[in-house]
């Protein structure tokens, strides 16, 4: 699951550029530097929204299986529908 | 002579049929990958284009509006191509680009977002007790750095689980594609697999 490095470090570097941004660049970006029970909360509130992707995985929605093709195509893998 | 020639010509139609394939695979796997662009694009902006009334700053927009691009465009550069694609039949000219699925996600965090963003604009100040001089600063920082961790997270998960998705497909394609040779034997990195494919 982690092994995609370009992934990750970029994640990475975003998180660490939004550090910058907040604390150090307040008048490029018109922030404060904010405390730690802040920076705590938001993260918080930013991860509430992996358990919501996945509650939301659970809804069901119709999918169109209406096309049947004559020639034994499959139909379209459900990979980037799922995600 | 006659021999010699027969051979080159066989070399050079397997040639291209090989390369083909490969240009269907590649074909097929960026359509997916732009479904996937759109999919991480169209929250934000949903998001943003439904809080009207702009907590942001120009500055700090643009930052949330690199942060989606670099995560699309990454998602565009590292995955593999699947021998599922070849089985699919061709896209309808009138297909619908965004599924219903993907509207379901789509629409179920923006609401997520929209409405902690709501809470916070509005009645921030005295849900967390801030107070000073410097209060309204302190609240909209919080709102820009809540919105950018929502938009980060929900990403990286989205992204995980197509990671994984496309994994699972691909075990014996890839091994396959390395007989070929038509890819090095990298370990880890889709993106340069992506690159060596000519």
């Amino acid at each position: 699951m982690f092994d995609s490095w370009i992934f990750l470090s970029i994640i990475f570097a975003t998180v660490a550029f939004q550090v910058v941004i907040v604390e150090f660049l307040g008048t490029f970006a018109s922030t404060v530097p904010l405390n730690w029970q802040f920076w705590v909360l938001s993260v918080l509130i930013g991860a509430v929204s992996i358990p919501i992707a996945a509650i939301l995985k659970c809804i069901p929605v119709e999918r169109d299986n209406s096309k049947q093709h004559h020639d034994g195509y499959e139909a379209l893998p459900s990979g980037p529908e799922l995600a | 002579m006659q021999f010699q020639l027969t051979v080159n010509v066989v070399a050079l139609v397997i040639n291209f049929f090989s390369a083909c394939i490969t240009g269907l695979l590649v074909n097929g796997v960026y359509f997916d990958l732009d479904i996937l662009f759109l999919l991480f694009h169209a929250t934000s902006v949903i998001v943003f284009l439904l809080s009207g009334s702009a907590p942001l700053t120009a500055v700090q927009l643009l930052w949330v509006n690199l942060i989606m691009d670099t995560l699309g465009a990454l998602a565009l550069a590292t995955e593999p191509p699947n021998d599922g694609l070849l089985k699919r039949p061709p896209v309808a000219k009138g297909a619908n680009f965004i599924t219903k699925p993907m509207w379901r996600n789509i629409i179920g965090q923006s609401i997520y977002q929209l409405i902690i963003l709501a809470i916070l604009n509005f009645d921030g100040k005295r849900l967390l007790g801030i107070s000073g001089s410097d209060a309204t600063e302190v609240l909209k920082t919080l709102i820009f750095n809540t919105f950018v961790f929502c938009q980060v997270l929900s990403a990286r998960i989205m992204s995980e689980l197509l990671v994984i998705l496309y994994r699972l497909q691909n075990g014996k394609f890839r091994t396959w594609m390395l007989k070929q040779k038509f890819i090095i034997p990298v370990k880890r990195s889709g993106m340069i697999n992506c690159f060596a494919f000519i």
